[in-house]
């Protein structure tokens, strides 16, 4: 990784008209590339949806990941609670 | 052929050991796979559904490595058999892709509905009750000795 590039960027779609609104897609994009050139890893994953009407007014829905929210939230809290354990424990044990 | 590998000359007649040209085309492939990752590939192509319109949006992570090796025998020599040379290389990637959500597009409105992996949380929860239940053992069998004591 001596070499590596790391860029963060975010990419907005073309606008799709529905009625008289304009929606347009965001998307977060993660690029880790060897400046060699034989190698590289690219995240991309979907961030928001704006919706722009013709007053000029925009409205912006991020677009939530349950699924790593969950997993997150899980890892979070099991190791978390298993420090607290092994503490208490070491704490008990010591008195 | 043998002379000129001795003299340090690149052989002309045979581009099949032609360095560049290798790298060249994995440099050219790793273009390719790179550029797929751009917002096409996270928003689906919109579904029509009625009045309303349905966009797929989905996760995608895509990996790619190559190595490239080349050497040749050595020039000290003059005997023939010395001076082959040759090279190869590898690799590998993959794309992943995973749903994240459904932007939904009606006349009212636009609606996100997230896509839900039961799967992938279920996993998730049985190797943290693993991992906690592992943890909990191994600090009971720590503990015991002292007790004893």
């Amino acid at each position: 990784m001596r070499n590596s590039l790391l860029r963060i960027q975010t990419l907005t779609s073309q606008p799709v008209k529905v009625g008289d609104m304009q929606v347009y897609f965001r998307s977060q994009v993660l690029q880790v590339r060897l400046s060699s050139g034989h190698g590289g890893l690219i995240w991309n994953r979907p961030l928001s949806v704006v919706m722009g009407t013709r007053g000029g007014e925009e409205q912006m829905l991020s677009v939530p990941d349950v699924t790593r929210t969950a997993v997150l939230t899980l890892l979070v809290l099991g190791f978390s609670s298993t420090f607290l354990l092994m503490l208490f424990r070491r704490k008990n044990a010591g008195s | 052929m043998a002379d000129s590998a001795i003299q340090g000359q690149k052989p002309q007649g045979n581009k099949l050991y032609d360095p560049n040209l290798a790298v060249d085309t994995i440099q050219t492939t790793m273009n390719t796979f790179l550029s797929a990752a751009n917002i096409e590939a996270v928003y689906g192509t919109p579904i029509s559904q009625g009045e309303n319109i349905v966009i797929p949006a989905a996760e995608v992570l895509s990996i790619a490595g190559f190595g490239l090796g080349s050497g040749g025998g050595s020039r000290r020599t003059a005997d023939p058999e010395n001076t082959g040379s040759g090279g190869g290389g590898g690799g590998g990637g993959r794309v992943l892709a995973r749903p994240v959500a459904a932007i939904v597009i009606s006349p009212t409105g636009v609606r996100i509905e997230p896509i839900v992996d039961v799967t992938k949380i279920g996993l998730a929860v049985l190797t943290m009750l693993g991992f906690m239940v592992g943890m909990l053992t191994r600090m009971n069998r720590t503990r015991r000795p002292k007790l004893d004591r």
